[in-house]
């Protein structure tokens, strides 16, 4: 299922870049600042691209290249190959998501956990007004509000660039915070449902205590299918960075990514949307394996 | 049904927030002091005064013109995206739904594969692709999200197309489009309340973050997501632009989310979660 | 044989925003050691309010009035902790659907072994003994493997046996079915009616067993009562019920069932129809 579907990704991408109305030769010459742009030019630097061979062929050259990871040349800067903009750019990023993930675990199983069991309580009611207001927020909005607040006010953290931790602790929380609101609700609405479960009240008719209940049977359950969630959205994580790497300045391949849509520079757009994608099917398919394997109804019975 | 609704207090709050918001958006000449596009570089980052209430940005226009201006780019821009994305995912449902057979299989497979890329991704790609243009953002939207209400319309329609109201319609006659109109409709209508309404919001947060990116709306149009682009680059020395139009977005996003959800537990309560 | 439970004006409100419906409402009765009560009536009619009520299994949502008096204790004024202690020890109960009674997550003898740590003090081999030799008790082979197995491997049946097992190993003074046959085919219900049975008389706990079946109950109970809409309709002794009882509720539950019954009888004797008398 996931191969017929990377295959179609990577031949709509295909398709996408070569819907583009304008003439990728001639682009590539005006971003390349050739003062004066000749018919005989274009030709040039059509062949030099290979735009003249028939459609299905350069799909097939296009993809055999994708596999060696060979995208190409950038269009504004042909010294510079496509992989070697993306693989300078990515580990930022990839620092960036795994700390927002770092704190969206961290934050949101606890307090998910207890507004299930302290359901309707003081915290509770806090928690799902903040909650609320954070949906609505634009995570940009919150970012640069957390810059004025914390790094021009209170001038505990730097406000901008890339390096070490301390300037990674404010953009990854950005961006953690729209999915902390959507795990605690996540987390605490599959908590409740379980605890309407049979297997609570038979739990509860055998003595157990309550707190064992909580750990051992509910939370276990609701773990189950919020880890999976949770390790669906990885993908998301990376390519959700684009707006908060572009707030605080961080040097990842958000911030390439808006460049070249801007620039026009087409092959480093073209890889980036195919990684992505590929990371995506990927991402879902190691999570739906993972989620076979933990829940003991779907794996074949042995009786 | 709308009763039900009237009579939820925080519903008729966020209803009568939305229509004051549009009528001052509508008829913003009346409402706005000054012309937002007006500028005066000796009159920068003025003070509050009762000529600019909210002070005056870097070229020194007045911010709260600007924002009462910007409720028109935002609100319509997003109402646009929305009655597109709404429209055309309902009308592909619908077919999916209710024809079943081929229809449906091909609508699917459609609606999986658009599914299984990032909606922010494939947005800046058709952006990309199409050019930085506020037509191209609308457009992209619609292109990309039309497959997540297509799959839940499809989901509701398949739900009643067994109902023996609609078999018996067929029984006496009527013709498919008849039915798809007088009766499919209504059913799936209040679920199509519920969604337009989130979709508005999650629509408004969209647009102004395009432009935000500065690849939606193109300066000196006032947009909410514009003008916070704008007071980046000024937030020390005037916070109020930052802080403004961010809290104008927040509030009307919310007022939607809050209307959806109303809307949601009015129409069916079992639903009513958070 | 002295009274083990005595419950006098019970009677269960739901509490919510709006509302309030009276769930339960002023139910009486006594059970002595060894007894069997048998609690009839249709879904809703409140049967298992009653019991949840007396086990403390009800949350704040719902008012609780009256008293029942187990041991020289009331029941409804015990905090939850203590009522705890009491539940799954001295008094257990068993329930409807043993399928989804059971954690998905956590094999049979994960789930038995910490009922037994939670009440008893055992080591990890005692509990294991204890739990074979439960399985063994109810007849279920290869008690073993089955503590290795997954709630969903094992059949309904098995998992009914497996919970009145468990239910009997903590030596309970009384023991409340609800429904427990309901959701069980014809023949493995017979074979569970025989263990109760057994429990009854072998081990002389006391039961109040709930169903809307009205064979299962003459086979098992003692005293019955028949409710209705949270009301008792009716109460007393079996036989006195099942023959004499003038109340129309009760009269209409008898009447249909024997009709099926004697319906039945007489496609089995080939047209010759046989008076049913009750409790055979």
């Amino acid at each position: 299922m996931s191969i017929p579907l990377l295959l179609c990704i990577s031949f709509v991408c295909f398709v996408f870049i070569n819907l583009i109305p304008s003439d990728p030769a001639e682009v590539a010459l005006r971003v390349r600042q050739t003062p004066i742009i000749t018919e005989e030019a274009i030709m040039q630097v059509r062949e030099e691209l290979g735009l003249n061979d028939p459609f299905l062929l350069r799909y097939i050259k296009w993809f055999i290249q994708c596999l060696k990871l060979d995208f190409g040349v950038s269009y504004t800067n042909p010294a510079r190959t496509v992989l070697g903009e993306i693989g300078r750019c990515l580990p930022a990023t990839l620092k960036l998501a795994g700390m927002s993930l770092l704190f969206v675990v961290t934050l949101s199983l606890p307090i998910g956990f207890f507004c299930a069991v302290y359901k309707d309580s003081l915290f509770d009611r806090i928690t799902r007004g903040i909650i609320f207001m954070t949906t609505a927020m634009p995570a940009y909005w919150i970012g640069l509000l957390l810059i004025w607040l914390i790094s021009i006010k209170l001038d505990l953290l730097p406000t901008s660039g890339g390096g070490g931790l301390k300037y990674l602790i404010l953009p990854s929380f950005t961006v953690s915070l729209t999915y902390i609101s959507t795990y605690i609700r996540l987390i605490r609405n599959n908590m409740l449902e379980n605890m309407k479960e049979d297997y609570v009240l038979y739990a509860n008719v055998r003595g157990l205590k309550q707190k064992d209940i909580l750990r051992k049977h509910i939370l276990k359950n609701s773990l189950h299918t919020c880890i999976v969630a949770i390790g669906m959205s990885i993908p998301q994580l990376i390519a959700g960075t684009i707006v908060v790497e572009n707030v605080f300045a961080w040097p990842g391949i958000g911030k390439l990514c808006i460049a070249s849509i801007f620039n026009r520079d087409y092959p480093v757009i073209q890889a980036y949307v195919l990684m992505v994608g590929t990371l995506f099917v990927v991402f879902n398919l190691i999570f739906d394996i993972i989620q076979y394997v933990s829940d003991p109804r779907l794996r074949k019975e042995v009786c | 049904m709308f009763k039900k609704l009237l009579k939820n207090k925080t519903a008729v709050f966020c209803m009568a927030l939305i229509l004051l918001l549009s009528i001052m958006g509508i008829f913003a000449p009346l409402f706005a002091p000054n012309d937002p596009y007006e500028n005066d570089i000796m009159n920068k980052f003025a003070s509050y005064s009762l000529q600019y209430p909210l002070g005056t940005d870097q070229l020194g226009r007045c911010v709260f013109s600007r924002m009462i201006y910007g409720i028109r780019p935002t609100l319509f821009l997003s109402l646009v995206t929305m009655l597109g994305t709404i429209g055309l995912g309902t009308l592909m449902g619908l077919l999916a739904g209710y024809f079943k057979g081929t229809t449906d299989e091909i609508i699917m497979r459609i609606v999986d594969m658009m599914l299984s890329f990032p909606s922010q991704i494939m947005i800046l790609a058709v952006v990309a692709l199409l050019g930085v243009d506020i037509r191209n953002v609308i457009i992209a939207n619609i292109f990309i999200k039309w497959a997540w209400y297509a799959r839940m319309i499809r989901t509701n329609v398949v739900k009643y197309t067994d109902k023996n109201f609609v078999l018996f319609s067929r029984c006496i006659g009527s013709g498919e489009r008849f039915i798809l109109i007088r009766h499919m409709i209504p059913c799936i209508a209040s679920e199509m309340a519920v969604l337009a309404t989130l979709d508005i919001g999650w629509a408004v947060l969209n647009i102004s973050t395009l432009s935000f990116l500065g690849l939606g709306v193109q300066a000196p149009v006032p947009e909410w997501g514009a003008m916070l682009n704008e007071a980046k680059n000024v937030m020390t020395t005037n916070p109020i632009q930052m802080i403004a139009p961010g809290i104008a977005v927040v509030i009307l996003v919310a007022s939607f989310n809050l209307l959806g959800d109303c809307l949601r537990d009015a129409f069916d309560p079992k639903e009513a979660q958070i | 044989m002295k009274t083990l439970l005595e419950v006098k004006n019970l009677s269960v409100e739901a509490k919510s925003k709006k509302s309030s419906t009276k769930l339960v409402d002023n139910i009486s009765f006594s059970l002595k050691e060894g007894e069997c009560l048998g609690i009839l009536g249709e879904s809703g009619s409140g049967k298992s309010m009653t019991c949840k009520a007396i086990m403390g299994l009800l949350d704040k949502n719902f008012q609780i009035e009256g008293s029942a008096i187990y041991e020289n204790n009331d029941l409804l004024k015990k905090n939850s902790e203590d009522m705890r202690k009491l539940r799954g020890k001295e008094i257990a109960m068993v329930l409807q659907n043993p399928m989804t009674c059971f954690d998905p997550l956590y094999p049979i003898g994960y789930q038995m072994a910490e009922t037994f740590a939670e009440h008893l003090d055992l080591n990890q081999e005692e509990i294991k003994k204890k739990s074979i030799e439960i399985l063994e008790l109810m007849q279920l082979k290869n008690a073993e493997d089955i503590l290795h197995k997954y709630p969903h491997q094992l059949s309904g049946g098995m998992l009914q046996r497996i919970m009145i097992g468990l239910a009997l190993a903590m030596e309970p003074k009384l023991l409340i079915a609800d429904e427990p046959t309901t959701a069980i085919d014809a023949v493995t219900q017979y074979e569970i009616m025989k263990e109760f049975i057994k429990i009854k008389e072998k081990y002389k706990v006391a039961i109040i067993f709930i169903s809307h079946d009205l064979s299962v109950i003459s086979k098992i109970a003692d005293n019955v009562i028949v409710m209705s809409n949270g009301k008792a309709v009716a109460q007393g002794d079996k036989n006195y019920i099942f023959s004499s009882e003038k109340e129309e509720y009760t009269k209409m539950l008898i009447e249909k069932k024997m009709a099926v019954m004697n319906r039945y009888k007489e496609i089995l004797h080939n047209g010759r129809r046989k008076v049913y008398a009750a409790g055979s």
